[in-house]
């Protein structure tokens, strides 16, 4: 009966959509404000059916009920409950329905906060927000059902993908959801006010906060994204420039735009044609995300649904919202333009540029990501886009853009700042050196490394970045400025640890006999045996290793091979040394002979620092909104226009 | 008037981008299901699973198209989709199977009770071709050609649409 009251949920949230879409929509036209305040109880009805629902499916896995279709392709009886919970969102149907879950969480939150506001805006909003709901409340009733029941009922199921089965899965999947799902507030704020003819800076203050959470969500994701690739996947890297990982990277950088573009408009009045174009783009993007993981569409590493109706179907909702937002961003738009004067070098033009820069990343990974597809789209063969393409263009760009972060910290509103410019451009000279000797004693370990240069002025920009923003008057610091600060202390730290991990590690493919050893930047590997062990629904060959380093046993090492008898897969499980300054990795390759595997052993400098950067700039991020609650309370801004 | 038509620009961009979308979903998303489509089937020398001391290579592969199948008697779909094996077999179709990650006894028991259509069966039970092949689970249905180059890949069980509207069609064109 479970899932039957799973789908009837389902249901009831599909009408308090169709209602939290038409009612408010019908009580505008008939200006009639009691039709207006349904769109409140619409919401929580919808949050409040979501959530049912997929508990439901949950319960369904715990209690290893195959005959749901879906729980059958995605779980088994061996698997431990953790995992049985996390596997509801492990496949397309579960985690297109975690989808509409997060996305009835945030239109709920939005309810919840915006009673105080102008309730035609909110209302209007709701509505917005309730139709993006019902698309996707369609979209998987009639294309995704997670729900469905099979006859006869088979005795097993297939298991979940033993590569998502780590704690990386239980919570990479959700951070990005609810990261992706939130700027659909953002979208219909914006769009809500262009309906009703204004955009301006009490707008900008509303949206920023949701904008900062929903970023807040995706920068958390993404970087949990790329440290579960690091340890899980025995790949040895962070961040491949998949289709699947660009899919995310794309509404991060719009996401990011608009957080320092809504501070310009919310302050100065001006780039809203900016805003708004970013604010409508990052939910535009989220959209095109979804598309591209759930459609088949593109080739990837990650292994998704590949199903053409789902494709189209995504397509279509991709294209309503967006055509529609455009379209009355074409039509209504229509905005005073403030005689707002600022020299060149001022905050303003330094943002303007971050603007800029921002936005030929975002076009640059997108034009990387389809142009594969266009390319075979059109007959002409079969290319791929890597890496060099990707960095190639992220370099220069993000060398304009640690400048304009450090120049921005110079400058003052409209004019230059003589001062604290000179003080600021004299940190550079310490930065060049500390970037010197970093890379110095970090290529002295390993005679195969060189000196590079572009890493060098990578490495000095941003620790040019790093004291600048941490030179400060600490005393005149409030919260807001804090989450600033952390953000960009976040920024320099990622660079860092990118720069460093990328242009420095060091690795070699070995094969090794027991008590055999190799040296690898100054540390000797010393393989001692391997032993056979049970886990709850694998069986493994585990790896034993020693590491030395001047004949001093620093640490001994652990990497695994496990074979997932039920889904029959191998996995390898990486053997990680954390280090403040490097870390020593291995990852175990194919048995060789009765005692003698292959291994990969890597040493990847200061990759620490990239996590590090991430949570920092996470962090600013919740902590600069947790700064404009307070404003809130303290000066009731919560006044309409 | 010019800037109004500036303000359409966004709409223009995203129309074109749909356009291409579309085309991009009209692609085959099979052909880009396998790597290894279009090279040969990888190296091996495994046991014979009907006698254990014989040993399966390259060259003990049929030498005209036929079909691999990837099974295991513990695979619920695998079992599903036999009964079509089974007919193929009887319409002379070669197909090899691969027991892959199987009890030798189980696939013995499961081939005794409900028949045998494949014309040699690959003992694969640490799932070691099916590792080079790239196989991600049980039922997959291989279409190779007579000088052992992959052609086709289906991953999930065979029904009758798919063999008359996918594998077929791709099976006959190496026939001809």
């Amino acid at each position: 009966m479970i899932p039957e009251l799973g789908f009837i949920a389902l249901l009831i949230a599909l009408l308090s959509s169709f209602l939290l879409t038409l009612i408010p929509l019908v009580g505008m036209i008939k200006r009639n404000t009691n039709l207006l305040s349904y769109a409140w109880n619409f919401s929580y009805l919808f949050a409040i059916f979501s959530t049912i629902s997929i508990a439901c499916l949950a319960y369904s896995f715990s209690v290893n009920d195959f005959s749901v279709e879906y729980v059958a392709a995605h779980s088994n009886s061996q698997l431990p409950l953790f995992f049985k919970i996390a596997a509801t969102w492990g496949g397309h149907e579960g985690s297109m329905l975690f989808w509409l879950f997060s996305l009835s969480l945030w239109t709920a939150a939005f309810a919840f906060f915006s009673r105080k506001i102008d309730p035609v805006f909110s209302a209007r909003t709701l509505s917005i927000l309730g139709f993006i709901c019902l698309s996707f409340a369609i979209f998987i009733l009639f294309f995704s059902n997670p729900f469905i029941r099979q006859f006869p009922l088979p005795p097993e199921g297939r298991d979940l993908n033993p590569m998502l089965q780590d704690i990386g899965l239980i919570i990479h999947p959700p951070l990005l959801y609810l990261g992706y799902v939130g700027f659909a507030v953002n979208f219909a704020m914006t769009l809500s006010a262009m309906l009703g003819g204004h955009v301006d800076a009490a707008i900008a203050r509303w949206t920023r906060i949701w904008v900062l959470l929903s970023w807040f969500f995706l920068t958390l994701g993404i970087m949990l994204g790329a440290w579960w690739a690091y340890y899980e996947l025995g790949w040895g890297g962070w961040w491949f420039w998949d289709p699947v990982e660009n899919a995310s990277l794309m509404p991060w950088l719009i996401g990011l735009a608009l957080l320092h573009s809504l501070i310009v408009t919310e302050q100065r009045g001006i780039f809203s044609y900016w805003t708004i174009l970013f604010s409508l783009f990052a939910f535009a993007f989220s959209l095109l995300g979804t598309f591209i993981v759930r459609s088949g569409v593109l080739t990837s590493v990650h292994a998704f649904a590949v199903d053409g109706e789902r494709g189209t179907a995504l397509l279509l909702i991709f294209f309503l919202l967006t055509a529609l937002a455009l379209t009355v961003f074409a039509l209504k738009v229509n905005l005073r333009q403030s005689a707002v004067r600022f020299s060149v070098f001022s905050k303003e033009s330094f943002l303007l540029l971050a603007n800029v820069v921002l936005t030929i990343a975002t076009v640059s990974v997108f034009l990387g990501t389809f142009y594969p597809m266009v390319f075979s789209a059109m007959g002409w063969g079969s290319i791929s886009v890597g890496a060099p393409y990707f960095n190639s263009i992220f370099v220069p760009l993000l060398l304009i853009m640690l400048i304009a972060m450090v120049f921005v910290l110079a400058t003052k509103w409209q004019k230059m700042n003589r001062t604290l410019l000179r003080q600021k451009s004299i940190l550079l000279i310490p930065a060049l050196l500390i970037a010197y000797l970093i890379i110095h004693f970090t290529v002295r370990q390993d005679e195969s490394l060189r000196f590079h240069f572009s890493a060098f002025v990578l490495l000095s920009l941003a620790i040019w970045l790093l004291l600048a923003t941490l030179w400060i008057n600490w005393r005149k610091i409030g919260l807001r400025r804090s989450g600033m600060i952390l953000a960009h202390c976040g920024v320099a730290l990622a660079v860092v640890g990118a720069v460093m991990s990328g242009y420095f590690g060091s690795e070699i493919g070995v094969r090794l006999a027991s008590q055999q050893s190799q040296m690898l930047n100054g540390y000797e590997f010393r393989y001692i045996g391997f032993t056979n062990e049970l886990g709850p629904n694998f069986t493994s060959e585990k790896a034993h290793f020693e590491i030395y380093k001047n004949n001093q046993k620093l640490t001994a090492l652990y990497p695994e091979r496990r074979y997932y008898e039920v889904r029959t897969m191998n996995m390898s499980e990486v053997g990680i040394q954390w280090g403040v300054l490097g870390d020593i990795y291995i990852v175990m390759g194919d048995k060789l002979a009765p005692n003698e595997f292959s291994f990969r052993l890597h040493y990847k400098p200061f990759i620490r620092w990239l996590w590090l950067g991430g949570i920092l700039m996470a962090l600013g991020a919740l902590v600069a909104a947790v700064s404009l609650v307070q404003r809130k309370k303290h000066h009731g801004v919560f006044i309409g226009n | 008037m010019k800037r109004k038509v500036f303000l359409f620009l966004p709409l223009i961009v995203l129309l074109v981008i749909c356009i291409f979308l579309i085309m991009g979903l009209k692609q085959d998303p099979k052909k880009i299901a396998s790597a290894l489509i279009g090279k040969p089937v990888p190296e091996f020398f495994q046991a014979d699973l009907l006698d254990n001391n014989r040993i399966i290579s390259n060259k003990h592969l049929p030498k005209q198209p036929y079909l691999l199948n990837v099974w295991g008697s513990w695979c619920y779909y695998c079992q599903q989709e036999h009964p079509l094996l089974m007919e193929l077999a009887e319409q002379r179709i070669p197909i090899v199977g691969l027991n892959y990650r199987d009890k030798k006894q189980g696939a013995l028991e499961m081939l005794a009770k409900k028949g045998n259509p494949f014309a040699l069966v690959i003992d694969d039970s640490r799932g070691e071709l099916a590792m080079k092949l790239g196989v991600d689970g049980a039922p997959e249905t291989y279409v190779i050609d007579e000088n052992g180059v992959i052609r086709y890949r289906y991953s999930g069980a065979v029904d009758k649409t798919i063999l008359q509207k996918e594998i077929l069609p791709e099976f006959n064109k190496l026939r001809n």
